[in-house]
């Protein structure tokens, strides 16, 4: 190790310290929380260990948010990937009013989760909104039911977080697509390559890292996601659309069953932590070509 | 002197190729070409309205007096409009934007500064365990907010920090480190080691790499980097609330959803205020979108 | 430090196409940085500007109050506390920290409950008296016992003896209430009461002779939203109340009456059955929006309290109609607003003022007419009160009993509570009364008070 990297050790430090106390400590007091029985105002510091776990995961309501955090994470992921790729592909090229097309693709991100699940809860009631677009254009045969299907309610509520997000993942594929040498691609169209062959050769394997993180980003917002669905659904119908945070948060502040929450919460992390461990086999696949 | 050689090249190569193309069949191409055009525009502005349609039904709630609002009949243009819910909404928080600017700018420089040095430093200046420290602060970015709200008052409180828009500031900037390190890193892993290896040749150490050699390079990350900053501090609310307890330094989001009565709310001040509230963002949207431009890095990277 | 001229390095990049654009980059980044010291200076100054007036300090932070009465009519009785308060102890610098949202917000009860246990709490807090704050904060000894403020201040000489009891604990009150709310209403729209052609309902059998009546000429009788919202929550509280009667209701909340017992059957059955009678898209309507389905024709009444009336105010709705919720006559299910001193609190003497100017007849008589609700004091001075306000006077000194509501707080703990409201809303989907009594039997197993 040189200088300069003792120096850029220096220069990290007081970044880590700060993350080691602000995440680091608070996920300890989460996860000792979690083993004591603090269900009330005042803590009681007996041990439970994995009682509240057990209580946690026996409620058939988690069961409901399990499954809402993959349906969710597939679809929403799956939308801002593919359409912020394919906005971002379409807006490099010579555009007239590019700033224009992308400054509309990346409004909804300036509007809060918040106004975001209001806006959406109406557009997709299914007794006006969008079924009422439906309707008026004469395909009043379809009239999904939203967000108020028992199974498939999740999916309507990760669509509206698409919808504020995609413009988001669009810009980091834009600026990762302008980052990549435009030799390159001249060099394939010389040899013969089309269009097609072009992006899958060559510039959706350079743009692996913008890829990654885009997944990560997008993964920890379907792993947090709370905002949203409080304002879009409340968790209902019933608990169809619940979630993890929303579980958390409302064992916490409502029912004051303080460790049972903290339960909730590590269970959180530990899933995260399965979401970084593709990251960590895909960053070492990357560093072997080259690009890691 | 190898590279430029061979940008002269290929800048050459470009040229001749394009002249040749023009000069075969020009007018077999051109129909194809119009129709192609057409069919991106026509796609383009379909992903337009996608994405303006609940902006649309927002601004028209925000135009309607109050007995007119009503979910059924939400696509109905108001007759006649009125800025009386804009007029309202302003009135309720428009004193709260200084607030939010004081909170969101320092914040988001901070966090979007320490990134950008923590990503170069993950990225470029690898030590021993500095991946496994990497996961580590990336792993930071899941822990959700509710789960932090008890402890991160007794810290604040220790600190003595709890009450105070710095306060604030330092816990929204140490909340996006894990962020705003990925993006930088993410692509600062991008620039070719070479380039590295020439400058420190040249005698460049930690500081005049990062000076002259990544950071001119960076624009577009560091505009992706404030987007997301900026977004998230600007349009946080419950880190706000637990944290300032005096309303007069509260943020504009706060001010926004005290807009919410209990027994109703009336809407069309809500959408106006969150209008309002999104305003800035969106400024700050389009001055960053110059970072965007094409070409800016163009040929700037070789070998 | 001079920027090396001589490197490979920027020559490599200043030649061909480059060197414009490393010139536009450095330009760009010279702005850059120029605007980002500019905004970083401007937002110092604003926040220097804000701190002036910003975080209260030990010193200068004089009383703060919290709260979610953050807009219409409450927020105007809030202030007009506020005036009493300056008037009656001038120069204290009031903080009014009112968090919006639904009542008892999550967001309120989110910031509240983090300050509070974080050692951080502030002079005084809005709660509904009973169980939950009983259980909350005063069983864990968070709060200041206020009998030396009941006895210097003469309250029980013009509280009813139910209040005072409902806000104390082994004896000792620990808050003041400011208003009474009334849970068992039924509030209905005239307009559409007199097209189906019929009445008030007054029983529940009534009720649903006039709800298939309304049911024949398309207009849904009963008015409930569910989407984040309480509606089926109050309906089913007013039915245990009818089906079970004063005694059998209170004694759900200790042990008394079994929660798996016939008369709970009943009330549930009952509900279901309304859920017929409801607009069709109750799934959907937001929980503030309810006041709107009587205020804009979508339902003919909603079984809820008084504070929705405040609702039909801010849409200038007069034309609806009252009545005590159908088999609840002379029963009135008390909500009310209160404060109390909590143990810690920054600035105790002003706090302790505050709580005298709430439960003084001035304040109260300030803040009632524009909240639309009534004082508790006997001497209450009632010639701002609306026409409804005078009836729930009258009702409220001729009721021959006081019970505390379950939806709001006052019966049962925050875990009850809390399960209560999860079965309700599993309940509008199963639609299941068997399904329901079993998740509430279970909740009352595991709550301390009732089982034990």
């Amino acid at each position: 190790m040189t200088r300069d990297h003792w120096l850029g050790l220096l220069v990290l430090s007081p970044s880590l310290i700060a993350v080691g106390i602000f995440v680091y400590v608070f996920i300890g007091w989460s996860v000792y929380v979690s083993t004591i029985d603090w269900s009330g105002f005042v803590p009681d510091y007996t041990f439970k260990w994995l009682d509240n776990y057990w209580q946690v995961a026996t409620d058939p309501r988690f069961l409901t948010d399990l499954r809402n955090l993959v349906l969710f994470s597939v679809v929403f992921i799956g939308q801002c990937i593919v359409i912020g790729f394919i906005l971002a592909v379409l807006l490099n090229r010579h555009i007239k009013g590019e700033g224009i097309f992308r400054t509309i693709y990346i409004l909804p991100f300036a509007v809060s989760l918040v106004v975001t699940g209001v806006s959406w809860h109406w557009l997709m009631d299914p007794t006006t909104g969008i079924n009422l677009l439906l309707r008026a254009i004469g395909l009043g045969a379809i009239q999904p039911s939203w967000y108020l299907s028992q199974s498939w309610g999740i999916v309507a509520v990760a669509t509206a977080n698409s919808w504020q997000m995609c413009g988001y993942v669009m810009a980091i594929y834009l600026a990762g697509l302008r980052n990549i040498p435009t030799e390159l691609v001249e060099a394939a169209r010389m040899d013969g390559a089309g269009p097609f062959t072009i992006y899958r050769r060559v510039i959706i394997p350079l743009l692996a890292p913008v890829t990654v993180t885009a997944l990560l980003l997008t993964g920890m917002v379907s792993v947090k996601t709370f905002d949203l669905v409080v304002t879009m659904t409340g968790g209902g119908p019933g608990f169809a659309t619940d979630v993890l945070g929303l579980n958390m948060y409302q064992l916490a502040f409502q029912a004051n069953l303080y460790s049972q929450s903290a339960a909730v919460a590590v269970i959180m992390m530990m899933i995260a932590g399965l979401v970084l461990v593709p990251y960590v086999m895909n960053n070492r696949r990357l560093k072997r070509t080259g690009l890691g | 002197m190898m590279a430029t050689t061979q940008s002269d090249h290929a800048a050459g190569t470009m040229l001749r190729s394009h002249a040749r193309a023009g000069a075969v069949a020009p007018t077999r191409i051109r129909p194809r070409h119009v129709f192609k055009r057409l069919l991106l525009y026509l796609v383009l502005l379909a992903f337009a309205a996608y994405f303006l349609m609940p902006i649309y039904v927002l601004v028209l709630t925000a135009l309607k007096p109050f007995s007119d609002v009503n979910t059924a009949t939400m696509w109905q243009l108001p007759t006649p409009p009125t800025l009386d819910a804009f007029a309202a909404a302003w009135n309720a928080v428009g004193g709260s934007f200084l607030n939010s600017v004081a909170i969101v700018v320092p914040a988001t420089l901070l966090a979007t500064l320490l990134g950008a040095v923590n990503g170069y430093v993950f990225a470029k200046w690898r030590f021993p365990g500095s991946e496994l420290v990497f996961r580590l602060v990336l792993f930071g970015m899941f822990l959700p907010y509710q789960g932090l709200l008890i402890p991160l008052v007794l810290t604040l409180r220790q600190l003595g920090l709890f009450g105070t828009i710095p306060g604030l500031i330092v816990t929204h900037a140490i909340l996006g480190i894990p962020i705003t390190a990925l993006l930088f890193r993410s692509f600062f892993a991008a620039v070719p080691d070479e380039l590295l290896e020439a400058a420190k040749l040249d005698g460049c150490g930690f500081f005049r790499i990062f000076r002259y050699l990544m950071l001119p390079l960076a624009p577009p990350t560091i505009a992706v980097v404030l987007l997301w900053q900026f977004t998230a501090v600007w349009n946080d609310f419950i880190l706000a609330v637990v944290i300032l307890n005096n309303p007069q330094s509260a943020p504009i989001t706060v001010a926004v959803q005290n807009l919410a009565g209990s027994t109703s709310v009336e809407w069309n001040v809500q959408m106006a205020a969150a209008l309002i509230a999104a305003l800035p963002t969106i400024v700050v949207y389009l001055l960053l979108g110059k970072l965007f431009m094409r070409g800016l890095l163009t040929g700037a990277l070789k070998g | 430090m001079p920027e090396p001229r001589n490197s490979i390095l920027i020559s490599t990049i200043n030649r061909a196409e480059g060197a414009t654009i490393m010139t536009i980059s450095r330009r760009n980044f010279l702005q850059a940085t120029a605007a980002g010291g500019a905004l970083l200076g401007t937002s110092v100054l604003a926040g220097c500007s804000a701190s002036k007036t910003g975080a209260v300090t030990a010193k200068d932070r004089n009383l703060e109050i919290f709260s979610w009465w953050t807009s219409g009519g409450e927020v105007q009785a809030l202030d007009a506390l506020y005036s009493v308060y300056r008037k009656q102890y001038p120069g204290v610098k009031i903080a009014n920290a009112a968090i919006g949202g639904a009542s008892g917000g999550t967001n309120m009860q989110a910031v509240l409950q983090s300050r509070m246990l974080g050692n951080q709490p502030p002079d005084s807090f809005q709660g509904h008296p009973g169980a939950e704050f009983i259980d909350s904060w005063v069983k864990t000894g968070a709060m200041e016992p206020l009998d030396k403020l009941y006895k210097d201040e003469g309250y029980a000489k013009v509280l009813p003896a139910a209040l005072i009891e409902m806000s104390s604990w082994q004896g000792k009150p620990y808050s003041v209430a400011v208003n009474a709310q009334r849970s068992n209403l039924t509030l209905y729209n005239k307009t559409l009461m007199k097209k189906v052609g019929g009445t008030v309902p007054t029983t529940w059998d009534e009720f649903f002779t006039l709800a298939d009546k309304a049911k024949a000429m398309g207009i849904p009788a009963i008015g409930l939203a569910e989407s984040g919202g309480n509606a089926t929550q109050c309906v089913v509280e007013k039915l245990l109340l009818a089906k079970l009667g004063p005694d059998g209701y209170k004694g759900l909340f200790n042990g008394k009456t079994d929660w798996g017992s016939q008369g709970v059957t009943a009330a549930l059955e009952t509900a279901a059955r309304c859920f017929a009678y409801a607009n069709p898209n109750y799934l959907s309507v937001i929980g503030s929006d309810e006041p709107s389905l009587v205020s804009s024709g979508q339902a003919l009444l909603i079984l809820n309290g008084d504070w929705c009336i405040g609702g039909f105010e801010a849409k200038n709705f007069t034309d609806y109609g009252w009545a005590p919720a159908p088999d609840t006559d002379g029963m009135f299910i008390l909500n009310s607003d209160s404060f109390g001193l909590p143990k810690g609190a920054p600035n105790p003497t002003p706090a302790l003022d505050w709580l005298k100017v709430v439960g003084s007849k001035e304040g109260q008589d300030a803040f009632n007419p524009p909240k639309g609700t009534i004082s508790p004091r006997s001497d209450r001075d009632d010639s701002h009160y609306n026409a409804y306000q005078h009836w729930a006077v009258n009702q409220w000194e001729t009721a021959k009993v006081f019970l505390p509501t379950i939806t709001d707080g006052s019966a049962t703990s925050t875990q009850f509570t809390t399960a209560w409201a999860n079965a309700m809303q599993s309940f509008d989907v199963n639609k299941d009364p068997a399904l329901t009594q079993a998740a509430l039997v279970k909740a009352a197993q595991s709550d301390k008070n009732i089982s034990s």
